[in-house]
């Protein structure tokens, strides 16, 4: 199955729950099995992929009585398992994470699609109809949104983890 | 350009999709800008972190197929009690279509096609009736000759090229194309668009695989990089769609 994991790795994080996001790849993988006929050969599967799964989740956000789930309820569980290395690389992680999961959602889904999964803006625009320059714009917002939340407040002295994230971010120091 | 012109575009995917013209200023202008490139630099990192992060907090993907295929296998709502009679009903009109089939398939071209590919996959790659295969470096001389224009992948759904040779489908010129993985063995004849039998569908550029079954093997057809037609033929009817899908997807 193509770039199911690709697939698996965005609808975690727009769905910021396991089990919704495994009901997103399975849909988007039932709908891509039953519109093959539809691919056209010679293009980006993986776009096309992320197409059906982007429309999925438009979809299901539109329905009235969706619960939209807040990234903090699933997200501590999901990491503890994932992450396997020393304990300040993940808490480091887990931060870096949290920042991503708690960007606006239209800009999330820019920032994965582009940065994660590589796919062109180009393809970005036509997968999210909405124009180029709307995508660059989200883009831009989300990278200094993150760069924003990374940076430790003024005044206080910044922690072991801190600096770690400050040094990630500035390699000069800050 | 100007440092506050350039810091819009460094983000490296936007830097990327830039005209050709543009490219060229940032370019020049990161050349003579050390504070501009050190800022490029970090979003570089940045894209680093992002994506370190995202799939350190992914779950391992491994057993998410079988999971999906579970679930796809208990999502269809047919058990519910008031549902059995239409279940039967289905069930028996299946059953009479599938004994009426023959009847009206034996003369499609398509089906005869697809006979003729399984008998040879059978008697050539099951009972290793003695033929001249090519290999390795061969083959893509050989394929270059029967498809011109065609790059055959080495791997297909993860079972590796093993073996080619030009056979005979319906007294026409077939390229046949063994790839083999442990037990299994998949042969994928290819034919071009004019040495098709009169009639058979689909048409070479679909890019959608049909399924044949016959007794317990699976037959598939798809297009061969809109070159031709392959016909998939595996010893099991689940694995034959599946690569020619893949088969589909790689060229």
């Amino acid at each position: 199955m193509p770039h199911a994991r690709s697939l698996w790795r965005t609808a975690l994080r727009l769905c910021h729950r396991q089990e919704s996001a495994e009901d997103l790849v399975q849909e988007t993988m039932l709908r891509a099995w039953k519109a093959f006929d539809q691919f056209r050969a010679q293009t980006n599967c993986k776009a096309w992929l992320f197409t059906i799964l982007m429309n999925l989740w438009n979809e299901h956000h539109r329905k009235p009585w969706v619960r939209h789930e807040s990234p903090a309820q699933e997200e501590f569980e999901l990491d503890q398992q994932a992450i396997a290395s020393n304990s300040d690389d993940r808490v480091f992680l887990h931060e870096v994470l949290a920042c991503i999961d708690h960007l606006p959602e239209e800009q999330r889904c820019v920032l994965l699609l582009s940065v994660v999964e590589g796919l062109a803006l180009r393809e970005i625009a036509e997968m999210l109809k909405i124009p180029m320059g709307t995508v660059m714009s989200r883009l831009g917002r989300a990278r200094a949104a993150l760069r924003e939340s990374m940076r430790p407040n003024p005044g206080v002295m910044p922690s072991a983890r801190e600096q770690k994230l400050c040094d990630a971010m500035k390699p000069k120091g800050c | 350009m100007r440092c506050h012109e350039a810091e819009g575009l460094l983000a490296p995917q936007i830097s990327e999709s830039l005209d050709a013209s543009t490219q060229g200023e940032l370019a020049l202008h990161l050349d003579s800008c050390p504070a501009c490139r050190a800022k490029l630099q970090r979003e570089y990192e940045l894209d680093r972190l992002i994506t370190t992060a995202v799939n350190a907090g992914t779950p391992p993907a491994e057993d998410l197929v079988a999971r999906i295929e579970q679930k796809l296998g208990s999502r269809l709502p047919f058990f519910l009690p008031w549902r059995w009679p239409a279940l039967a009903g289905a069930a028996a009109m299946v059953l009479l279509f599938a004994l009426a089939l023959p009847r009206f398939t034996s003369h499609d071209p398509m089906h005869l096609l697809c006979l003729d590919a399984m008998d040879d996959h059978r008697s050539e790659v099951l009972q290793r009736e003695p033929r001249t295969w090519h290999s390795g470096s061969d083959i893509s001389g050989l394929v270059q000759r029967t498809v011109p224009g065609a790059q055959v992948p080495q791997t297909v759904a993860g079972l590796s090229l093993q073996k080619a040779r030009i056979c005979e489908l319906l007294r026409a010129p077939a390229l046949h194309l063994v790839y083999g993985g442990g037990a299994q063995q998949v042969s994928v004849f290819v034919m071009l668009p004019q040495d098709l039998p009169p009639g058979a569908i689909p048409r070479p550029t679909l890019p959608a695989s049909r399924l044949h079954q016959e007794n317990d093997s699976g037959i598939a057809v798809a297009s061969f990089g809109g070159k031709g037609l392959a016909v998939v033929v595996a010893g099991s009817p689940d694995v034959a769609p599946y690569v020619a899908s893949q088969l589909t997807l790689s060229l």
